[in-house]
């Protein structure tokens, strides 16, 4: 009974042709369209975000309506105060950068001594695990009330925040430089000074590196905390300040503001790395 | 030619001696009892299978191990730890890789002659580098050049610290063979024109390799490591390859190393515990 019918695979298929030409004219298409949205999600994404907050501040009623302000309000606040802003940036960069590099500095230095003498290793090891866990926000009052003015007590806590992170990866990155390296370097009668910097500091650079972008970020966090606190100036204080005037443009744009320059900085940074690392491969 | 097993001679004043050297790593003996006579501008060949323990001798006599008996010494002074008198060629790695090949090579030039300035560090590297065949790309890095192009970098650099000794440990193990074939031919030439003369020791597993470059081959067996035996080649040079490797003395020296490696495996066999027992049973 069933010899009869003929399997349907064996059927020719006049009509699957042309068919299938319009069904790779319209795949083309999506593709072509995946192809200008592939590489602009983060765009997409910020778009939606700016449309979500335009509806928020347009569908929001009452006090609400006060707090969420709209994108429009906040660029022409932030426009607005841009020359405050700068000025703030200033305030908080004399205090974050000689915080930070003096972390870079002595985070590095330490870290390759540390990770590079046994002795020292076994003798930090445990108060690194005990003291690195301390929230540094937590130094913030202890510092205002040691040292004699604000700015040295937020360089300080700056500087604790961002020290623990480039300490601990630079000692970890110096204690795991390869074997080879140091085979090479005592083939080639390097000093141990020698050692230390022409080969332990670039081979341990990758790590440091990592630690200097924790210890940004860190620094960032910890600078306008501190700033809260008892600033007169900066962008921390900058949005304390007007959020105590109850003034949420500019608060708002204080944020957003604040948010641009970490990002920008994380950027320089980033950029720093990969000319530093370029033989990393 | 001549294939001998003769103890070596009493130590001359610019070779290498190895004195009932012994090594243990963790409790396992790597190398047991050596005794090793190098002479002033020999090339020898260290050939053993892996496990032998033959880059631990080359690390021994690079003083950066130190032997659990004997002694080495080394121009008539004990080997107490590295020393620019002793180059070193590692198998795969080794030049830094933040340093540009100038840097790289200047800095072995630095360690042998604290007085010349940057300038001449400088020209001086340049000229390691023409010898390699790598002129004017001083400022390449090593992850810009190939693997035979590295391994010759690191050469000029072994050359560049102006060691009488060049330890050399499977150099070109991780080369394809025509680039093995090239480095091993330039390697000859820039020996056999140094001078004063250069005492390599040339650590292989590659049999051919072993007898192509070197005066004599000294064969390491395994666990633990000794010479058990060694081959003097008294073949002309400068050698050509085609005529070197398809001369019938060249086949029986390849034959007398199996031999001599095979006889070795069957009495490590006969003296195996467990071989014994079941040659009891029989």
């Amino acid at each position: 009974m069933g010899e009869q019918t003929v399997p349907a695979e064996y059927k020719p298929a006049p009509e699957r042709r042309p068919l299938s030409g319009f069904v790779d004219r319209s795949r083309l298409a999506a593709r072509a369209l995946q192809r200008i949205l592939r590489g602009s999600e983060g765009l997409i994404l910020a778009i939606g975000l700016v449309l979500l907050w335009q509806a928020f501040a347009q569908f929001s009623t009452g006090q609400h309506r006060f707090l969420f302000p709209s994108p429009p309000e906040t660029a022409k606040a932030l426009w607005a105060s841009l020359p405050e802003l700068l000025r703030g940036t200033w305030y908080s960069f004399l205090i974050l950068i000689p915080g930070y590099l003096l972390a870079v500095a002595t985070g590095i230095l330490w870290g390759i001594l540390v990770g590079t003498t046994a002795w020292l290793q076994r003798a930090f090891h445990p108060f690194a695990k005990v003291a690195a866990p301390i929230p540094p926000t937590i130094y913030i009052p202890y510092a205002i009330a040691l040292l004699s003015t604000f700015r040295m007590s937020a360089i300080f806590v700056v500087f604790i925040g961002a020290f623990w992170p480039i300490f601990i990866n630079t000692a970890a990155g110096a204690a795991a430089v390869p074997g080879r390296y140091r085979d090479d370097a005592r083939i080639l009668g390097l000093s141990r000074a020698e050692y230390l910097w022409r080969i332990v500091f670039p081979a341990s650079l990758p790590h440091s590196f990592s630690g200097m972008g924790v210890g940004l970020a860190l620094s960032f966090i910890l600078l306008t905390v501190a700033e809260l606190f008892g600033a007169n100036a900066g962008l921390g204080r900058f949005v304390q300040y007007y959020a105590d005037f109850a003034d949420y443009p500019k608060m708002v744009a204080g944020i957003v503001y604040t948010g641009l320059i970490t990002f920008i900085s994380m950027e320089v940074l980033e950029r720093i790395k990969r000319r530093a690392l370029f033989w990393v491969r | 030619m001549t294939a001998s097993k003769n103890p070596p001679s009493p130590s001359p004043p610019n070779g290498l001696l190895l004195d009932r050297v012994s090594f243990g790593y963790n409790g396992v003996v790597v190398l047991e009892d050596i005794r090793l006579d190098i002479r002033e501008g020999e090339f020898l060949s260290l050939l053993g299978p892996s496990g032998s323990g033959k880059s631990t001798m080359l690390r021994l006599i690079a003083g950066i191990e130190t032997p659990g008996g004997g002694r080495i010494i080394c121009r008539g002074e004990a080997v107490t730890g590295p020393g620019t008198d002793r180059g070193m060629v590692f198998q795969d790695y080794s030049l830094f890789p933040w340093m540009n090949l100038m840097e790289n090579i200047s800095l072995a030039i630095s360690k042998a002659n604290r007085r010349l300035s940057k300038r001449e560090q400088r020209s001086l590297a340049g000229e390691y580098l023409a010898m390699v065949g790598l002129a004017g790309l001083g400022r390449k890095y090593p992850f810009e050049l190939s693997g035979g192009m590295r391994q010759r970098v690191a050469i000029a650099r072994a050359l560049a610290l102006g060691s009488p000794f060049l330890l050399m440990d499977e150099p070109f193990g991780a080369l394809d063979p025509i680039n093995r074939a090239r480095l091993q031919d330039l390697l000859i030439d820039i020996w056999s024109h140094s001078k004063p003369a250069k005492t390599v020791v040339f650590v292989t597993h590659d049999m051919d390799e072993a007898l192509y470059l070197g005066d004599r081959v000294v064969i390491l067996g395994s666990l633990p490591g000794h010479v058990i035996g060694e081959l003097n080649l008294d073949f002309q040079r400068p050698r050509s390859r085609q005529a070197f490797l398809t001369a019938p003395e060249f086949q029986v020296l390849r034959a007398r190393i199996l031999d001599l490696l095979g006889q070795h495996a069957i009495e490590r066999l006969l003296t195996d515990d467990a071989v014994r027992s079941i040659r009891e049973g029989i």
